[in-house]
């Protein structure tokens, strides 16, 4: 039986962004999935058919690196891996696919002085270089690692609300790409008017806490009854039950949005700042995303905001509360507000993508992602406009065909 | 000095006499406890005789070999800037170009060639002598002063030398000894002066190995292979096996067999370092490096040929000279000492080296748990006990196959401290 690893030593979201790569190695064999420490016990929870290794990442000091992952690492090396899905451009990654013959890692490959990148990645790479006219989820990134990924909508169960009322993620770990309380207490108020006053749950960790308290006090004192503050009082399989079975969450770009979406929880995302819905959308159909739409969106997480975070005041306005409540409702709601956009989440053979009506921007990706069908084989190919060959061209470089294809370089 | 370890880049020439001294080099500054990264040029050298095996118009293949060599130098840059190292130390022909080089002297790295050729022969070094921060030579006068006007004052003489591990008597199998042994044996390029001086030896049990000896027809009996290059590691088989090497340097000019030149060749020393006896021309630069009772020196063509029977005759003599070539060598003119006076020589006039205390050796710098694990992984990476960390990681890094879980966690813990902004403990 073959033996096959996912390698996934990232955060939280991008754990559960991997349910493709996941799902479709799952009937191929023996699987393996090693993760950081922390997010053992959710691994094993979302993904009950793989064996979950922990590597501990975060050690107080070396010598608890080297006691900590001495077995982990013999139990991998043992494996006799048949091929290691390396999902993460890192140098912790890098050193832990030694343990393994270079040519069956996958993705990120180690190579002498450095790591080498399939020529999948490579592509993906270079689309980031066009982030604004791309669209391409991460899920089906790591998914389409391996051959004939499982179909997009196995992935994730259909977006279907659950009867238990709203979820509120309180942040994300980037502070710019989430709503200050105020407005976001506006958001949670007009989702519960909306919805006719459900329970309201509040999710985040211990750090979320400050910000509950804050958005508690701004809310008006008749919803408080229906609100549960569970920040910082869930562990990872309380949190999975905790959003498991919500008619909506309200979130920024979260972990926490990601695990909704592996439930099948309608997702109502504000994506802002270095947020982009086409890269890190809540995964299937039927979630929203209010993306911030103004030119330097979306901006680099790591570049502070000259513009004193220009994307946000939008979000405060009628427009956008009048907007919330329209498609909380599954009524009509008018795609383009003032410097924001809502996107509705679908699936195409390629996998999950964003539509909105009136996209300027959707020649480009509709082209790029028939380009991705036709190179994975999941489209036969077809006339192209000079249009759109212009902008594919644009993706294409000479040492792509010129050199061996399957290179890793 | 002795306790700083640098960061040191030795970028090989793609091809020629200068590429196996590159090597001893690398295996000498490591030996020395540098950290030592090498830019393997030959690797490239197929894409160049790729070339000009198209079938271009030759006018068309200048500009094409001058694109290339800008990706060779782009790729030395990528290295240093990946790597940082202390030093950059170039061979002769080694391919930094111009632009490399300013480019290394505005990022600070400091560089140094060792122009292991004769000046009067190889003339690009009036081009690029002054971009070198060091530009050592196996010359003395005029050289240096030559190299001082052009503004290269730093121009240390360094002569050739030997490495005792590699040069060093081998065993040799029955085949072996049938196949390399001679009374007489040369190995070297077909200069014009080797060739005219070599015909009165046609007749004798001499063989001749090594290149660039084609339409020699008076010596076609003696040279062996066609004149196929010999690579360094059978070279000392071939001295091994000689009772007399022959060593005449090398001259383009053939009216003077025996030149009186002025450096001493590294076969001098690599015969020496091996105790086989060797019989060689005097040069003018070698009485301070040798002393007349150990080396055998013919001054003429007839002088060679009446000490050739002399020794011939004389094993005993053969074994004393040897013996005495061996212990100055081993004394003297080692590679590491070659380098340790190089280093030396650049701090003295550049300054004292970054003295920012990387681990003494890997076995030091890691934590504890780990330690046990090192000494067998050191060895089955052909690495010394003393080995330093950056030395073990990179040869982990450069493995093909898997490698061993102790590694894996050298490894992590590497990437760790990088990610951290830690160094090891010995630091």
């Amino acid at each position: 039986m073959p033996v096959n690893i996912v390698l996934q030593t990232a955060r939280f979201g991008d754990l559960v962004q991997t349910t493709r790569l996941l799902r479709t190695l799952e009937g191929r064999g023996e699987l393996h999935l090693v993760v950081e420490r922390g997010l053992a016990s959710l691994a094993r929870l979302l993904f009950p058919a793989a064996r979950v290794h922990a590597l501990a990442l975060y050690p107080p000091d070396e010598a608890s690196l080297a006691e900590s992952n001495a077995a982990v690492l013999r139990e991998l090396k043992a494996l006799s891996a048949d091929a290691v899905y390396n999902c993460n451009f890192s140098p912790i990654n890098a050193a832990v696919c030694r343990c393994f013959p270079r040519e069956t890692v996958m993705g990120y490959r180690p190579a002498p002085g450095g790591t080498a990148r399939s020529p999948w990645i490579r592509q993906v790479f270079r689309l980031t270089e066009r982030r604004r006219e791309t669209s391409l989820n991460l899920v089906d990134v790591w998914g389409h690692l391996a051959a004939d990924p499982a179909p997009p909508d196995s992935v994730n169960p259909p977006a279907r609300p659950g009867g238990r009322g709203i979820g509120v993620t309180l942040a994300g770990r980037e502070s710019r790409r989430s709503l200050p309380m105020p407005i976001l207490a506006q958001a949670v108020q007009t989702a519960f008017q909306a919805l006719g006053g459900p329970p309201v749950y509040l999710l985040g960790s211990a750090s979320e806490q400050p910000a509950a308290r804050k958005l508690l006090r701004l809310l008006p004192p008749r919803m408080l009854s229906q609100v549960r503050d569970l920040s910082g009082k869930t562990d990872w399989p309380g949190l999975t039950e905790a959003v498991r079975g919500l008619d909506a969450l309200l979130t920024p770009d979260t972990g926490i949005m990601h695990l909704a979406a592996h439930l099948g929880v309608p997702v109502y995302a504000f994506f802002l700042s270095s947020a982009w819905c086409h890269e890190t959308g809540p995964y299937g159909a039927g979630h929203h995303v209010w993306q911030t739409d103004i030119a330097c969106a979306p901006c680099l997480e790591s570049a502070p905001c000259p513009r004193e975070v220009a994307c946000l005041p939008p979000f405060a306005g009628g427009a956008f509360l009048r907007s919330l409540v329209l498609t909380l409702r599954g009524e009509a709601a008018e795609p383009v507000l003032p410097g924001v956009r809502l996107w509705r989440s679908g699936l195409d053979a390629l996998g999950t993508t964003f539509l909105s009506e009136g996209d300027p921007d959707a020649v480009a990706r509709a082209a790029l992602r028939r380009r991705l069908m036709e190179k994975l084989q999941l489209a036969e190919p077809r006339s192209e406009s000079r249009e759109e060959a212009d902008w594919c061209a644009r993706l294409t470089r000479e040492t792509d065909w010129m050199l061996p294809p399957g290179r890793y370089c | 000095m002795a306790d700083v370890s640098l960061k040191i880049l030795v970028v090989l020439p793609m091809y020629g006499g200068s590429l196996p001294i590159g090597r001893h080099c690398v295996a000498a500054l490591r030996d020395l406890g540098h950290s030592v990264q090498v830019f393997d040029a030959p690797r490239l050298y197929p894409a160049f005789t790729g070339l000009k095996e198209l079938g271009l118009p030759p006018m068309s293949v200048g500009p094409l070999e001058n694109s290339l060599l800008q990706v060779v130098g782009q790729a030395v840059w990528t290295h240093v800037e990946c790597w940082r190292p202390d030093l950059v130390l170039a061979l002769a022909q080694a391919p930094l170009n111009r632009l490399v080089l300013q480019r290394l002297k505005r990022a600070g790295v400091r560089t140094a060639m060792w122009f292991v050729e004769d000046h009067a022969v190889f003339d690009y070094w009036r081009a690029y002598a002054p971009l070198y921060d060091v530009f050592a030579v196996i010359q003395k006068e005029p050289f240096v002063s030559l190299l001082r006007d052009l503004g290269q004052p730093n121009a240390p003489y360094l002569p050739l030398a030997a490495l005792p591990s590699f040069h060093r008597m081998p065993e040799l199998s029955p085949e072996e000894r049938a196949e390399y042994g001679a009374e007489i044996s040369f190995l070297g390029a077909g200069y014009p002066n080797r060739r005219a001086a070599f015909r009165a030896l046609a007749d004798r049990d001499f063989k001749i190995w090594g290149s660039d000896w084609d339409g020699e027809t008076a010596l076609a009996r003696n040279i062996q292979r066609g004149g196929a290059r010999i690579s360094a590691e059978e070279s000392v088989k071939i001295y091994a096996a000689a009772d007399i090497n022959l060593n005449l340097h090398s001259s383009v000019f053939a009216d003077k067999l025996v030149s009186g030149g002025d450096f001493v060749n590294p076969r001098t020393f690599e015969l020496a370092c091996m105790g086989a006896f060797q019989l060689t021309d005097r040069r003018r630069l070698m009485p301070e490096l040798f002393a007349a009772d150990e080396l055998a020196v013919f001054d003429s063509m007839p002088e060679c040929l009446s000490l050739i029977d002399h020794f011939a005759a004389h094993p005993e003599e053969r074994a004393a000279f040897a013996a005495r070539a061996r212990a100055r060598v081993l004394r003297d003119h080692t590679y590491q000492q070659r380098m340790r006076a190089l280093l030396e020589y650049t701090a003295e006039r550049l300054g004292p080296w970054p003295e920012d205390g990387r681990p003494a050796s890997a076995l030091e710098s890691v934590p504890e748990n780990m330690r046990a694990s090192l000494p067998p992984l050191l060895a089955e990476l052909g690495l010394p006990p003393d080995a330093r960390f950056d030395d073990v990681t990179a040869a982990l890094r450069a493995l093909n196959g898997p490698v061993p879980e102790p590694g894996v966690r050298l490894l992590l813990l590497d990437e760790w401290r990088g990610l951290h902004g830690r160094k090891g403990r010995g630091a």
